[in-house]
């Protein structure tokens, strides 16, 4: 292993306490299983709530908590990934619904 | 001169340099398609190799470059020969070799597999260049530690104004972490505390200055009055060269930012480094802020503030007195390092940046566009300590830049707090990453040689100790200049990689090759300048004085500036093999591989 690695992999290795580590690999995982349940529908933004970014998304959306998630507006906090499931299914519905009527043929 | 018409310079050059000369290369030269995949997509991993939007990578990337550097260099240069040759040096440097140097470390690293620079030396040069780029890093960043801590603690036992503000500034960093990380409290709330106290004792540092004051006196009493170590200091006095004494004081500082800078290497990054760098980035974020924007409107609101104050100009080789040579060139070329051209920047962009990039359409905009942001960092502290009083540089700085704040209507006194503040964080948050990365070197180098040193509290305290005996023994100048030598070294022999691959694949070469030979030169030059003031204004008069812990420190330091003379010389002699071989008969490109660093 390089140099680069060593160091890269120690940061990594005490980015997080144990506990968070295991969550943010949970939240990882189930990022993964997003491309085939939503047929690669959806795109992931993953914003470090401890940074600069973070700050101002915290403020912006009002989460006061993490993990959180907001999709298309609609927010959720907390760790249950089909609440967040649910709340895209339901964007993605209503992305379909708004699409109709300028695809569908009309009559002269 | 007046900060007002510097400042439009500045943004200027910025314009003019990106446009006309970095884009033309970016098109015509490198060809940047960005249908080409980059390593990042090819090899995603999701931790080192990871595509990532253009915008979040160039703070990510500047975050990584902006330092010390840039405010260092400019205020010892300033303070060396004048604003005039700082500035042109500021605006020729980034127009026609920072950026380029930046940018082709990214270039060079994304076109290779996302290999780093001492992985594609092997390849392209020769097995040993990236042995002795190994050795040459670790040197290097011995020299910055040395360097950055002489400096915070001299700033700190000399302001004791400034002391109430890094007490707090760490002890606010814990708690961030504890809540965070522990508590699981609200970010905005807890930046608001942590941030919020952190500002409040900074500002409020005149309160606790005479308890500071009655400490380092008591320090000092416990050695009578005496100096620890004394030492022939030939930059003292307005470089007539005086006596330093090394009082209790100073190397209590110097002890407890080593204490910090240990607990930031060996303490889990969430426990320590990471919650400090955050608090520490608000309170330099709103001292950069409110100090450019001041600096470009200080001429209409607060004239007094906007005029130049030291010479335009003192000389080729100013007469310094015992101080030895110091000639226009190569020093100036040195003593400026990361805001005109850093090898940090191409070491870091070639291994951390490149294996992100989504797109070779954001090789430039990420690799040049931060170096011209760095440029402007640079171009602040100039002009801080141009229009600054009289002094010690850091002090003209902070007067400086405090009035540049102040025309905000922050009252002086508490805007000056600030900007010392500002200073010291931005220095103490970088040492505490380098003395990690410091740390790793040394194991990963002498590891299988001296097993103890694979400990990381051992391998961290010889990195500790090592840059206290060269705080101690050495002249804080040349430490400096010796730092930047190597820097620029770096910057140097990346270059000289570069150009040896561009002429590999067939392409024009001049554009990295003339800055690459021009640095080459200019910092070996310097490096031996360097080594011959240390030995002739350091060593010689504190040798025949009989003070042997300078005699150590100063000796240490021109074994470094030989070794690193050695160095170059021989990754120069195999970079010019690579280069007439390449010219002769072009290499195949690369096939691809697994990237290693």
């Amino acid at each position: 292993m390089g140099l680069r690695q060593k160091v890269q992999q120690e940061l990594m290795d005490s980015a997080l306490p144990d506990d968070l580590k295991a969550e943010f690999h949970d939240l990882s995982q189930w990022a993964h299983t997003l491309a085939g349940k939503f047929d690669g529908r959806v795109s992931v933004r993953l914003v470090d709530a401890a940074s600069i970014e973070g700050f101002f998304k915290s403020l912006i959306r009002r989460f006061w908590h993490y993990p959180a998630f907001a999709v298309e507006g609609q927010r959720y906090v907390g760790s249950d990934f089909s609440q967040v499931d649910a709340l895209i299914a339901r964007a993605l519905r209503e992305e379909d619904r708004a699409r109709v009527p300028s695809t569908t043929p009309t009559d002269n | 001169m007046n900060t007002l018409l510097a400042v439009i310079i500045g943004a200027l050059t910025v314009y003019l340099a990106y446009t006309l000369y970095a884009r033309r290369i970016d098109r015509h030269v490198i060809q940047s398609d960005p249908k080409r995949k980059t390593p990042a997509a090819l090899y995603m991993d999701g931790v080192d190799f990871m595509p990532t939007n253009r915008n979040i990578l160039f703070g990510y990337h500047f975050k990584s470059i902006a330092a010390a550097g840039p405010i260092i260099g400019a205020i010892v240069a300033a303070n060396l020969w004048g604003w005039l040759p700082s500035i042109l040096w500021l605006i020729l440097g980034v127009s026609f070799l920072g950026w380029a140097s930046d940018y082709s470390g990214i270039v060079l690293s994304v076109r290779n597999e996302g290999n780093s620079l001492s992985a594609i030396a092997h390849r392209l040069v020769s097995p040993r260049t990236r042995t002795i780029l190994f050795v040459f890093i670790f040197f290097y960043l011995l020299l910055v530690a040395g360097a950055f801590v002489g400096i915070m603690a001299t700033v700190l036992e000399s302001q004791p104004k400034t002391q109430l503000g890094v007490i707090v500034l760490t002890a606010m960093g814990l708690l961030l972490g504890q809540m965070l990380y522990r508590w699981r409290t609200g970010l905005v709330g807890a930046t608001v505390l942590t941030v919020g106290v952190t500002l409040v004792a900074i500002l409020g540092g005149g309160w606790t200055e005479e308890v500071f004051k009655a400490f380092s006196a008591g320090l000092n009493a416990m050695s009578g009055g005496a100096p620890l170590v004394t030492y022939f200091d030939p930059t003292l006095a307005n470089f007539k060269g005086a006596d330093a004494k090394i009082m209790p004081s100073l190397l209590f500082w110097a002890l407890a930012i080593s204490a910090f800078c240990y607990a930031g290497s060996v303490l889990p990054i969430w426990r320590m480094a990471q919650p400090v760098i955050y608090v520490g980035f608000w309170i330099t974020a709103l001292s950069m802020v409110l100090g450019l924007s001041g600096a470009a409107v200080a001429s209409f609101v607060k004239p007094e503030v906007a005029q130049f104050v030291i010479p335009a100009f003192k000389g080729f080789n100013p007469q310094l007195g015992p101080a030895g040579i110091m000639p226009l060139w190569p020093m100036l070329f040195v003593t400026i390092a990361c805001g005109a051209i850093s090898g940090w920047h191409a070491l870091f962009g070639a291994v951390g940046t490149a294996r992100q990039i989504e797109n070779e359409a954001d090789m430039l905009p990420i690799g040049g566009g931060s170096m011209l942001a760095e440029f402007m960092l640079g171009l602040l502290a100039l002009l801080a300590v141009s229009v600054g009083a009289k002094g010690a540089p850091v002090g003209a700085f902070a007067t400086g830049l405090g009035g540049f704040i102040s025309v905000w209507g922050v009252p002086i006194q508490y805007a000056t707090s600030l900007a010392f503040a500002a200073f010291i964080v931005i220095v103490l948050v970088v040492t505490q990453l380098l003395f990690r990365v410091q740390r790793v070197t040394l194991s990963e180098w002498l590891g299988d040689v001296i097993p103890p040193v694979r400990n990381q509290h051992v391998a961290s305290l010889i990195c500790v100790a090592l840059a206290i005996l060269l705080m101690m023994t050495g002249t804080w100048v040349y430490l400096w200049q010796l730092f930047g030598g190597a820097n620029q070294m770096m910057a140097a022999l990346s270059l000289l990689l570069v150009t040896v691959w561009l002429v590999s694949v067939g392409k024009n070469w001049l554009y990295a090759g003339l800055p690459a030979i021009f640095m080459y030169v200019t910092t070996l030059a310097s490096l031996l300048v360097t080594a011959y003031n240390i030995y002739a204004n350091v060593y010689g008069p504190n040798l025949a004085a009989g003070r042997m812990i300078p005699v150590i420190g100063s000796g240490l330091m021109v074994l470094v500036a030989l070794l690193l003379v050695a160095a170059a010389v021989l990754i120069g002699v195999d970079g010019w093999r690579a280069f007439q071989r390449y010219r002769r008969q072009p290499a195949a490109q690369p096939r691809p591989a697994a990237a290693r660093a």
